[in-house]
């Protein structure tokens, strides 16, 4: 069966996170979540996933990571090579491409198209303002000896939400379960531009 | 690749369901997929009728095959509906609307483009008194004209036909000797299987070579017991000759049917393929009445002979294991490339979406629908 609106992710937690936030602002689900088990496999199938018979809509979630620039220029050269016209700049809402005979295609690079970082650092965003234990995380993994075995420069927003995380009423919850527990505020004002990017991709009303 | 192809790509304009189709590359096995009635087997009659240059025993077998030879109660021949040969051209008009030629060849390559056109002729008196057709000058009195069809390779034109007898009354016609010379050499197997005749004609052609070997090697995919098959006629029997195998272990020779319908259509598709040598073989459904633990040994059989024979190879089918059993065999064939073409439908228009081997491993590893 074709499936006719996707949605490529890089891992799991995108996924869960997407399910949860779905559930808890009742936006039906008309679209499939596909984990593509990481960044390099999601480019290098790229191509042919906008090639899958009946597809109308795919859109794309990744990780800016460190460098914005050069993952949203990845994507806009794989894009172009497809045939749309990109833009030179994510938008801050988020982008979304059409080409007559082609599938519409959306791109949202976390957290907001603007800055470096990733899913976690979407998250942060739905942390409660003024949350005593999340200042005491940044504390906590802001004084941690920088030995071998400590996280990549890279991963310290992570390794804060995982403490943070760590520290709920009931512990260790994944990213999309702390979003159905209250744990992460689903209506914070980051969440907005993300859905209404998911709406106007997807066509859902 | 040892061997070129015979089509490195293929274009065709006006015909059937395709307004203007266009398939940038080919390789030496392909397959091609998509929903009904997107064209699949209109694109095997495309390269049949490009084979045989647009030969008019090709025409009206293309349209016996869909009941569209049958002459419409009106017999009237000025009525230009009724002439069968507009069910090949795009959009079926009235052959006096049908101004646009059908192309069929490779992309880009006049010089082996086929092009078939509608022309109008009109009765003449020659220098002896006999009466006989001119092409129409100026204007058409489509009472006193009389269609037919210009057959052109390149910009030479090679026959020139007014319909005298329509297409589906055709029996015979001596085709030029430059015609046939033109002619690529095929087989072609259609979805529900071969005649007795064409199975017949074709292990006549390889009965006791080397290929024999080949079409052995195909039952065996099924039965792996088979040693020898041979077609033998009944006394008193209608003349019809009929396949049987030699298994081991059993004295009595069987009929190849009573193994079962799958042994049958192997029988078929690998006499078609011996018997394309040098050649283009089309297979409509190529999955229909095989399993699909035989279809993964079929691909192999038919990359790696089409490879050794040189023959280019073009099947249709609907199914996913028929198309995973391709992409299997396909990147485990190093010397032979395939490509699967999927038509689909798109603002009114039938378009073609190519995966190559690479393409197609990436589809098959993330599950994405190619069909």
């Amino acid at each position: 069966m074709a499936v006719r609106n996707v949605l490529l992710v890089e891992g799991k937690d995108d996924e869960h996170v997407f399910y949860h936030l779905l559930e808890y602002h009742q936006v039906p689900q008309c679209f499939t979540i596909k984990d593509k088990g990481g960044i390099e496999n999601l480019l290098n199938t790229l191509e042919v996933e906008l090639l899958a018979s009946e597809l109308q809509c795919l859109g794309i979630v990744v990780d800016a990571d460190t460098d914005i620039n050069s993952r949203w220029q990845a994507l806009r050269d794989l894009l172009t090579r497809a045939g749309y016209a990109m833009p030179a700049k994510p938008d801050a809402d988020g982008v979304i491409v059409q080409k007559p005979g082609k599938p519409r295609v959306g791109i949202w690079l976390m957290p907001n198209n603007q800055t470096p970082g990733m899913l976690e650092d979407f998250v942060a965003f739905l942390v409660p303002p003024g949350n005593v234990l999340w200042q005491q995380a940044e504390t906590c993994v802001a004084q941690l000896p920088a030995t071998e075995d400590r996280f990549p420069e890279v991963h310290r927003s992570k390794a804060r939400v995982y403490t943070w995380l760590a520290w709920q009423r009931e512990p260790g919850s994944p990213l999309g379960l702390a979003i159905t527990k209250r744990y992460l505020n689903a209506d914070a004002a980051a969440v907005r531009p993300l859905l209404d990017w998911l709406r106007q991709l997807f066509d859902i009303i | 690749m040892s061997n070129t192809l015979l089509l490195n790509s293929f274009e065709v304009r006006g015909f059937r369901v395709f307004r203007h189709l266009k398939i940038e590359r080919l390789g030496r096995v392909n397959l091609i997929t998509g929903k009904n009635n997107v064209g699949k087997s209109c694109l095997l009659e495309a390269l049949w009728l490009y084979a045989t240059r647009g030969s008019l025993l090709t025409m009206r077998q293309l349209l016996n095959a869909r009941d569209e030879g049958v002459r419409e109660v009106n017999q009237d021949r000025h009525i230009t509906k009724n002439w069968s040969v507009r069910n090949l051209f795009w959009e079926r008009k009235p052959l006096e609307e049908q101004l646009e030629p059908m192309q069929l060849g490779p992309v880009d390559l006049l010089e082996r483009t086929l092009q078939i056109e509608i022309v109008w002729y009109e009765e003449q008196i020659g220098s002896q008194g006999q009466r006989q057709w001119a092409l129409a000058k100026g204007q058409v009195d489509s009472v006193a004209a009389l269609p037919g069809v210009r057959i052109l390779w390149g910009n030479q034109i090679i026959l020139s036909y007014p319909f005298e007898i329509d297409l589906p009354e055709l029996s015979q016609l001596i085709l030029p000797k430059r015609f046939k010379e033109l002619q690529l050499f095929h087989t072609f197997v259609p979805a529900n299987g071969l005649s007795r005749e064409d199975l017949a004609l074709w292990w006549d052609k390889i009965a006791l070579t080397e290929l024999e070997q080949d079409v052995i090697a195909a039952l065996r995919l099924i039965a792996h017991g088979v040693e020898r098959v041979n077609l033998v006629g009944r006394s008193g029997g209608d003349g019809d000759r009929i396949p049987l195998v030699k298994l081991a272990g059993i004295s009595e020779p069987l009929s190849l049917r009573s193994l079962g319908d799958g042994m049958n259509r192997l029988f078929g598709i690998a006499l078609a393929l011996v018997n394309a040598k040098g050649g283009m073989l089309l297979i409509d459904e190529i999955d229909n009445g095989l399993h699909y633990t035989v279809q993964l040994d079929l691909w192999r059989m038919v990359f790696a002979v089409a490879e050794r024979l040189n023959i280019q190879v073009f099947a249709t089918t609907h199914s996913w294991d028929c198309i995973r059993a391709f992409q299997q065999a396909s990147a485990q064939d190093a010397a032979s490339s395939g490509i699967l073409i999927r038509l689909s439908e798109r603002d009114g228009d039938i378009a073609a979406t190519l995966f190559d081997e690479r393409r197609l491993a990436i589809a098959t590893r993330e599950q994405i629908e190619v069909r």
